[in-house]
């Protein structure tokens, strides 16, 4: 596998929310609007791509039959730095994304990356990996933000954590129109089953056409 | 062997793992707690202005459940944090007690209860019944604003329990009654004034024994005037006087059709006895409205004067 497909994989044919169906817990609880999306996206990331990159490391001095128990401590481990340093520097973003954050220590997608990939991968390979799933993840949740948010505000907006600013902020649908249901689990689960048959979609279509081709099918 | 080696790996890869956490945690500590005051600060800084340096206290045991946050203004006193039911929604306020036990500050954060009624707990006649007080004196209600009013009591008297448990003030209970304070009067208004000109009263019925004529008079209040309720009434009012010695004898309401809370404050023997001997040929004599009631207190002078006049 080369290093692009390897990068890439997540994005659409093994997109940890939408195909795998990995991470579902934060992915909809909190993506009722982009901020809280690319805040949690951007936490995954961190702590995946440091995860493996870990795991990777250690994978030759790790005993077999107590590897679990091993990731589990290093994972617990980043995600606790993780939202320390959240809670210190990014107050507003950790009081929304509450519980979502130390329940990151549970994401499968982390403990699976480390367990599918980062135990069996050079330390190069497993960064690329861990970034390029977490960046999947994250654009997954920002998707699912984004439209939530949309719908049931009727716009979106963007502030940097750290101070507050306002990057950006507009509203297109006016607010006779906006849909609030968007904004509850209800919401997420329509908008999600929404995406996720669209990435079938997709999925079927990509088959469909490697087989014409004569090319197999992975 | 292989399970010693594998519980040491084990260990060692915890005590890492602990060291790096409590390493992270050395650093974000400090800025955790900075955090949690800056939020508060500027409310603080509300009751104890001169206080620089404030400390959250964690841990603290409210049986009422209404205090929802508890700080030291280090050299000055004890802040608390108050969240109670008012008349709508919750109140939110921060309740200063110097280290002399005094109620120093008293700052409202969050209300929502009605403008003009609620929020007269933001006004002086409420909070300079509350700051200055000892932590063992109790705190009257508003009358008019009553349920707002004595959810913020409720509120300050589970805080200055508190305060008085952590410094082993010893409070007999005696200062927790609440009762409503006295009728405060307004302005004067003469009874023949242009006040009373403009709108009259209207006599209903009258019967005469001997010399004491008694006069029931209808006579527009708030609700007719101001209110603009669907079915709004005039007051109604029962006039004595006293036509020998041209003298009123009494007064006093058969129908109150005002707000209630308001109108019915001048329902008081303070106010009534005002109009009690006042001499009817005398076109000087006046009375004081009950503030807060001006309008039925108006309206009484009103069914007066249409009571003397007929």
């Amino acid at each position: 596998m080369n290093q692009f497909e390897n990068f890439r994989k997540g994005f659409l044919r093994e997109n940890p929310a939408f195909v795998l169906y990995l991470g579902l817990c934060p992915a909809l609880a909190i993506s009722t609007t982009l901020n809280n999306a690319l805040g949690m996206g951007v936490a995954v990331i961190v702590v995946l791509t440091i995860a493996n990159t870990i795991v990777s490391l250690m994978r030759k001095i790790t005993p077999m039959d107590i590897r679990i128990p091993v990731y589990i401590v290093i994972i617990a481990t980043l995600v606790k730095m993780v939202e320390l340093l959240m809670h210190a520097f990014t107050t507003d973003l950790y009081t929304a994304l509450g519980v979502f954050i130390p329940l990151i220590v549970v994401n499968c997608i982390i403990l699976g990356r480390a367990e599918a990939f980062a135990s069996k991968n050079n330390v190069r390979d497993s960064i690329i990996d861990g970034f390029g799933m977490g960046l999947a993840f994250t654009w997954s949740l920002v998707l699912l933000g984004s439209i939530r948010q949309l719908l049931a505000t009727g716009g979106l907006n963007l502030v940097n954590p750290f101070n507050q600013a306002v990057l950006f902020e507009f509203t297109i649908i006016p607010s006779e129109y906006t849909i609030s249901m968007f904004n509850q689990p209800t919401g997420a689960f329509i908008t999600f089953a929404m995406l996720a048959a669209l990435f079938e979609v997709y999925k079927q279509k990509r088959m469909t056409s490697l087989k014409l081709k004569g090319k197999e099918v992975d | 062997m292989k399970i010693l080696k594998m519980g040491l790996f084990l260990a060692l890869v915890a005590a890492l793992a602990g060291g790096a956490l409590a390493f992270v945690n050395n650093i974000t500590a400090p800025i955790i707690a900075e955090n949690a005051i800056a939020s508060e600060k500027a409310n603080l800084q509300k009751i104890f202005p001169d206080a620089s340096e404030f400390l959250i206290i964690e841990d603290f045991e409210d049986e009422a459940g209404l205090v929802i946050g508890v700080y030291e203004a280090v050299g000055y006193g004890m802040a608390y944090k108050v969240r109670v039911t008012g008349y709508a929604n919750p109140i939110v306020f921060m309740l200063g007690i110097s280290d002399d036990a005094k109620i120093v500050g008293f700052a409202v954060l969050e209300l929502n209860d009605t403008p003009g009624i609620g929020d007269r707990i933001e006004k002086p006649e409420f909070t300079d019944n509350v700051i200055g007080k000892t932590t063992t004196d109790g705190i009257p209600v508003l009358s008019g604003a009553t349920v707002t009013s004595a959810a913020v009591v409720k509120g300050i008297n589970a805080a200055r329990t508190m305060f008085n448990e952590s410094k082993g003030i010893d409070d007999d209970g005696s200062g927790g009654i609440i009762t409503p304070p006295p009728l405060q009067f307004g302005p004067s208004i003469g009874i023949f004034s242009t006040q009373t000109d403009r709108v009259s009263g209207e006599v209903m019925d009258k019967t005469t024994d001997g010399d004491i004529v008694t006069y029931i008079v209808s006579s527009r209040g708030y609700a007719v005037l101001e209110g603009g309720y669907d079915d709004a009434k005039p007051n109604v009012f029962e006039v004595v006087i006293n036509r020998a010695d041209n003298v009123i004898v009494s007064v006093s309401f058969i129908e109150m059709n005002d707000t209630q809370g308001f109108g019915d404050k001048i329902d008081a023997d303070e106010f009534w006895e005002q109009f009690v001997d006042l001499d009817i040929t005398d076109d000087t004599i006046e009375i004081d409205v009950v503030s807060g009631a001006t309008m039925t207190s108006v309206s009484a002078a009103r069914a007066v004067r249409a009571a003397i006049e007929d």
